[in-house]
């Protein structure tokens, strides 16, 4: 509903305004509970230090980079923190004028990025699970999904804690306050697609999605038990943005034009992208991640589809979800297509006498 | 935590860090320039 109300009010309105008081909020949460995870010391077993946990973190295993799926990973993560290849940083990108600085916002987002995963993010769940779990537990806490992790393992470890559930609430409030910035961020292409190609009002097109995303939400909330969330957040929130990302900088730099985007990028900006980055996204971006696709087929993709890991239990909801994101996927074929036939249709019509 | 950690860590800490404080001096010292 929140969602819902804040996109209703449109990108300055409700998005910036949201985004104004809950990302300053989100770093105080983090910071608050980045602090207290580094002031823990060693309270459940003398070998289960901070530092020890960090180095669960930290400490390089070169044998994982032999794996696909590590690189697979990881290229989502980061396209999925800075929404590339979900058509949001496009969305977003549209509503820019010719003289705003792309380079400061795009590199400042993307250090300000870093700054709350990578050194507040990195160093609250991992490090404190160690602390109070030990090293033998990590691997099945690292490896018990996105959900797990928030949800069951932290509030466990806050547990532990003096002032546990003032502690609770404060890590609940970021999870919130990063849930809700990013679906916001989600939804706002859906419902600018919908105003744009078909000429519908904004409070239709919120009223659509409202009621689209409130049926496509139930199975993720019903059969959470059953893996549905971490299906879900593997093909949407990994493996297709990669796919979708390799698309992107392909019709970036190949179809528009890699002198044409320098010029595009260039425009209103105060600092200078290091030429060497046209040569990058030109020749290495490509082949590197059609390399990491490539690899993770060929070392993942037969186990995947024949569903290996997932208990025998759970595969009829693995495969129901599956067949639920080719149909959404098919749909959305299928307006695009649509909204591509209207606009040559009105171009044909000013076209005739 | 190894010293191949601690250098990991020292050196992603200390780069994303300055990258953060560099970029927001930039915003901070445009900003007045695209309010002229």
């Amino acid at each position: 509903m929140l969602n819902i109300a804040v996109i209703y009010f449109g990108i300055k309105g409700g998005i910036a305004r949201l985004c104004n008081w809950a990302m300053p909020l989100l770093f105080i949460c983090g910071t608050i509970l980045l602090v207290r995870v580094l002031t823990l010391g060693a309270p459940a077993n003398p070998d289960w230090s901070v530092a020890k946990g960090f180095g669960f973190l930290w400490n390089p295993n070169f044998a994982a980079l032999k794996n696909a799926h590590v690189w697979l990973e990881a290229a989502g993560q980061i396209f999925f923190t800075l929404s590339v290849g979900i058509g949001v940083i496009l969305t977003y990108a549209s509503y820019l004028t010719k003289a705003d600085d792309v380079v400061l916002s795009g590199l400042t987002s993307t250090a300000t990025n870093e700054l709350a995963e990578v050194i507040i993010g990195g160093s609250i769940v991992i490090p404190a699970a160690f602390v109070f779990l030990g090293p033998l537990a990590m691997d099945s806490v690292a490896r018990s999904g996105t959900f797990n992790l928030g949800f069951v393992t932290m509030p466990l470890v806050l547990l532990q804690l003096p002032l546990a559930a003032l502690l609770g609430f404060v890590w609940f409030l970021l999870l919130f306050l990063a849930g809700i910035t990013s679906s916001v961020s989600l939804a706002q292409p859906a419902v600018a697609f919908l105003e744009d190609e078909f000429d519908i009002t904004r409070k239709k097109a919120v009223g659509i999605f409202a009621v689209v995303t409130f049926f496509l939400c139930q199975p993720a909330i019903f059969f959470l038990k059953n893996g549905v969330v971490d299906e879900l957040d593997f093909w949407g929130g990994t493996f297709f943005l990669v796919v979708f990302a390799t698309i992107e900088v392909l019709l970036f730099a190949w179809v528009f034009g890699m002198e044409d985007a320098w010029d595009e990028i260039h425009h209103g900006a105060d600092l200078r992208v290091p030429r060497i980055y046209k040569f990058i996204i030109k020749y290495i971006t490509p082949p590197f991640l059609f390399a990491i696709l490539g690899t993770w087929l060929w070392q993942e993709w037969l186990p995947i589809i024949r569903m290996d890991t997932v208990a025998a239990a759970d595969r009829p909801y693995i495969l129901a979800t599956r067949a639920g994101l080719i149909l959404l996927f098919a749909t959305l074929a299928v307006l695009v297509g649509l909204a591509w036939r209207r606009k040559r249709l009105a171009a044909q019509e000013e076209q005739t006498p | 935590m190894n010293v191949s950690g601690w250098i990991l860590l020292l050196f992603s800490w200390g780069f994303i860090l300055a990258l953060t404080v560099y970029c927001f001096v930039r915003v901070l010292r445009a900003k007045p320039d695209a309010d002229k």
